[in-house]
């Protein structure tokens, strides 16, 4: 069996035993957490004393379980781990998710010998170790899951991971955004599976075709410098390295017992490797999305379509920045609108267009996907809406915006095949957000609509996307 | 000419146009929905009753005085309609009305300049054209219904009706104030320094917001501009500092951008904090708003989450801020109050993980955050989308407790405090966040920020206008 064939294993067990699993503690949160997702393996729960947990039986050892276990999640106390390895060795397991920490990132003697030992043991009786201090594999192939609420449905995407508060925002956020998994992983202190092997195998995992990871430091330099090179080479890689200033990659020794490196030497890797590098987990998010969903545009060229004279002014000002041109209407076209409407007053009636009361109306989608047809006219477009811009909120108009967008970007998105993105304005007031969010970014993203909550973070994401191409189209050969 | 002063404080307001089920009657519901106690009228061609309200068919009709007017009559009907001002005797007149210079037709920018023309021969104050006019809490007169009626220290001039909507609402859902706003749109007569001027003098103002795409002003600018920022604090947010967005300002607002080297001098040498959106504007607001007193740059960080901390240490650093180490007094005495360490940073930043928002968090928080001589500032921060289990019910209790605490902490100490709600994912958690925690918080005088990095540049950028603000 070589490496990718073990790895996958890992990531596929059949069965998943929770170490710790006791009424009130974390490990009834996984086993909650397996039962809820409809993980469809068995599920074995073990506490010391045999206790009844979420409805099932569980048993106070795990030499007890009778059939076999591929996969332990252990939420026991850091001493009792080395014990557990053995039985698992015993048991003939995989895997161990260590959920406990307590280790090196302790930065005491006592938790870096226990991580050391328990690193040292594991090589030698054959069972590999997650973390310790992470939550382990997320497979929603499997619905293997150690989080609620998680969204259901495979994609490909795989993320890596040392943070598990961070691992679960970005499945959460990227989720929400209409983007799913094939897989996930939490691997904190990474005492033996790391950042290197993790990327060696997503670089060849054929279920992937995007890798996102955080990182807080790297076990194995030259490894994860060779493995970063080569997974870039294949495909898309986008970086957060946390811990990047030094004060930072202090916290980062805390956190996960990682030892930082200097952020020069990160920027030069990645640059060298063609990965791309984020600096906050909203451009991770972004930057997954973009690569998910957005088609790629031929050029730089971008329409912007939407209500309102400021955000205009401002969403121009972000595409400029970015480096994308806003090529002016066609005449034709623009006479179109001239006769459409029943008064100029107030509009804006070029590139941006700024239909500002008349915009989201029949017409303006009509308009909108003749020029997003247009091939000669611009290569991207996109369409904003600023909600909290209007000067007379009812909730009725409000309703009939959002539900008149939603419906039309839904109808026009499948029947073109032209670039196309929505920018929905975050809005910092109560009920309209979280309308905005539920029946217009929602429903729109999941028809596979790219959504992105400013204009200023879409050009930010599509520069890179397009930065991206535009290095592998000299370097890689191929757009 | 008399101070813009009287344009703020009208006790009899007119709606021009105010037919039923157009703008004009928008504008209507709005201040007859706010607490203004004057007189409304309402003025329609039809004589029609809108509202409740008798309509009149001519402004000259109204019985009585009328100080101020709102002009949503389409354009070619506005330089008659500044005349009828005259005679009435009307102070300002705020014109919604677009299609003027910003059109960039001929005929556009010729109605302005007549209606230009007029005012200054009349003496009636025009606002706009192609603007929403004047927002008074201190009269209690809101032209959107949802903007608070309590006044503020804050003065806010605004190119952009919909900018000039949306820095209103999001700034006041965040606890901030104002004491005089107007959206003053093409700036035909009352123009940027005239309001720049007048907020000088205003004796209700302290700090000024400032969304300009343009002006005409020039040399006249860069003093009165000058002038204010060595009195008050100005935040500046500049629309169409790119060269395609100047052209689209000026398809806006008709505004003549110029070039943002310009600008850039222009408001660097007058002592302004330069901006570039609308977000940062508010969190501008918000950071001189509610903490005047930072002194300095060391802060400690405070909440749950490894990746988080991490994340956030590097947000603070790269502004240029410092987290000083805890006093191993202060670690011992951690240690004694958590059952055990693993998984927790017991240091600065202080990440109590599971054990974070529990009493004993709280109890801790309130006493790093009141301790003289450790930091300048201490920020607490909850990270709403990072949960590993998260369930409604927990998740609830969890949000109250968070802010009752944070209100009790704050009261207890008096010392710098802001709260980072942040990595907010689903619509769920945005609204318990932003009802249950910025409301609450906002309420009791605390900054509340959406992300770090957001915190960690305004507070970097209001340190650094202190500090230029000391060498003079």
């Amino acid at each position: 069996m070589n490496s990718a064939e073990a790895m996958d294993r890992i990531f596929n067990p059949a069965s998943v035993a929770v170490v710790g699993a006791s009424p009130g503690k974390s490990g009834q949160e996984f086993l909650e957490g397996l039962i809820g997702y409809g993980f469809e393996g068995r599920i074995y729960p073990i506490n010391s004393r045999g206790e009844e947990v979420c409805g099932q039986p569980a048993y106070s050892d795990i030499k007890d379980v009778p059939g076999p276990i591929d996969y332990v999640v252990c939420c026991a106390p850091a001493p009792a781990v080395p014990g557990l390895i053995r039985d698992c060795a015993a048991k003939g397991v995989r895997a161990i998710g260590l959920f406990t920490a307590g280790f090196s990132e302790s930065g005491s003697e006592e938790g870096s010998r226990l991580e050391a030992e328990i690193a040292h043991l594991a090589r030698s009786v054959g069972v590999r170790l997650i973390g310790p201090n992470c939550l382990g594999i997320y497979n929603p192939k499997l619905r293997l899951t150690f989080g609620y609420p998680h969204p259901q449905g495979v994609g490909r995407v795989a993320f890596m991971c040392q943070s598990g508060g961070n691992t679960s925002y970005i499945i959460r956020a990227v989720g929400q955004r209409g983007v799913r998994f094939s897989k996930a992983i939490s691997f904190g202190n990474a005492c033996d599976i790391n950042d290197g092997e993790l990327m060696e195998y997503f670089a060849q995992d054929p279920e992937t075709d995007v890798i996102a990871a955080y990182i807080e430091g790297v076990r194995d330099g030259p490894r994860f410098r060779r493995a970063v090179m080569r997974a870039a080479a294949a495909k898309p890689v986008i970086v957060h390295k946390g811990g990047y200033t030094p004060a930072g990659a202090g916290a980062a020794a805390s956190h996960t017992g990682s030892l930082a490196g200097s952020d020069r030497v990160w920027d030069e890797l990645l640059e060298a490797a063609g990965a791309i590098r984020v600096h906050s987990l909203e451009d991770l998010v972004d930057m997954i999305v973009t690569f998910s969903l957005l088609r790629p545009p031929q050029g730089r060229r971008v329409a912007l379509f939407g209500g309102g004279g400021g955000a205009t002014v401002v969403a121009t000002d972000d595409w400029d920045r970015s480096g994308f041109t806003l090529p002016p209407i066609p005449h034709a076209v623009r006479k179109d609108i001239s006769g459409m409407v029943t008064s100029e007053a107030g509009l804006i009636l070029t590139n941006p267009l700024d239909l500002s009361s008349f915009a989201y109306s029949d017409d303006f989608y009509g308009l909108v996907r003749r020029l997003c047809q247009d091939t000669a006219f611009a290569d991207l477009s996109v369409i904003h809406i600023g909600f909290a811009q209007m000067a007379w909120f009812s909730e009725t108009n409000y309703s009939l915006v959002v539900d008149g967008l939603r419906e039309a970007a839904m109808r026009m998105y499948p029947e073109m095949d032209r670039p196309l993105a929505l920018a929905v304005q975050y809005l910092v007031t109560t009920w309209d957000w979280q309308k905005a969010l539920q029946d217009l970014q929602e429903p729109c993203s999941e028809v596979g609509i790219p959504v992105y909550y400013s204009m200023a973070s879409a050009a930010r994401a599509i520069d890179r996307f397009m930065r991206y191409r535009e290095w592998r189209g000299v370097a890689g050969g191929e757009s | 000419m008399p101070s813009l002063d009287s344009l703020f404080r009208p006790e009899s307001v007119a709606i021009v146009g105010a037919s039923p089920g157009k703008s004009g009657q928008m504008f209507l519901d709005s201040v007859l929905s706010s607490d203004f106690k004057g007189k409304v009228h309402a003025v329609n061609s039809a004589a029609q009753e809108v509202s409740g309200l008798a309509g009149y068919r001519s402004l000259l009709d109204i019985p009585g005085k009328v100080d101020y007017v709102v002009c949503c009559a389409p354009a070619p009907a506005v330089p008659q309609l500044v005349r009828d001002c005259a005679e009435k005797n009307v102070t300002a007149m705020a014109v919604f009305t677009a299609g003027f210079a910003e059109s960039g037709t001929d005929r556009g920018k010729e109605l302005e300049a007549e209606v230009s023309r007029l005012a200054r021969a009349s003496g009636v104050r025009v606002i706009g054209p192609n603007c929403l006019g004047i927002y008074s809490p201190g009269i209690g007169l809101a032209f959107a219904s949802d903007f608070p009626l309590e006044r503020g220290r804050v003065g806010l001039m605004c190119q952009s009706g919909g900018n000039f909507v949306y820095l209103v609402r999001a700034a006041a859902y965040r606890g901030v104030r104002f004491s005089k706003a107007i959206s003053y749109g093409n700036a035909c007569d009352v123009n940027e320094c005239d309001l720049l001027e007048y907020f000088l003098e205003d004796e209700e103002t302290d700090a000024v917001a400032v969304y300009m795409e343009g002006t005409k002003g020039g040399q006249r600018l860069s003093q009165v501009l000058r002038s204010l920022a060595a009195e008050k604090l100005v935040v500046v947010l500049k629309g169409g500092h790119s060269p395609a967005g100047a052209r689209t300002a000026a398809s806006h607002t008709g505004s003549l951008a110029g070039s943002d080297q310009v600008w850039d001098e222009l408001l660097h040498q007058s002592g302004a904090i330069r901006v570039y959106s609308l977000e940062e504007t508010v969190d501008m607001l918000v950071t001189l708003s509610f903490l005047p007193g930072v002194q300095g740059r060391k802060v400690c960080v405070l909440g749950g989450g490894g990746g988080a901390s991490v994340l956030a240490t590097d947000d603070w650093a790269d502004y240029g801020f410092g987290l000083p180490p805890l006093a191993e007094v202060l670690r011992n005495e951690l240690r004694s109050t958590v059952p055990t360490e693993a998984g927790l940073i017991l240091g600065n930043p202080l990440d109590l993980s599971g054990l974070a928002y529990s009493d004993g968090f709280y109890n801790l928080s309130r006493k790093l955050v009141a301790m003289e001589g450790f930091v300048d500032l201490s920020v607490v921060h909850i990270s709403l989308g990072m949960a590993f289990w998260s369930s409604a019910s927990s998740f609830g209790e969890q949000i109250d407790a968070f802010r009752d605490a944070m209100i009790k902490i704050a009261g207890y100490s008096g010392r710098p405090l802001a709260v980072v709600m942040q990595y907010s994912v689903t619509g769920w958690d945005w609204q318990k966040g932003v009802e249950d925690i910025q409301r609450g918080c906002a309420a009791a005088g605390l900054p509340v920020y959406h992300s770090m990095s957001g915190a960690a540049k305004a507070v970097d950028r209001f340190l650094r206008y202190r500090e230029a603000e000391a060498r003079g």
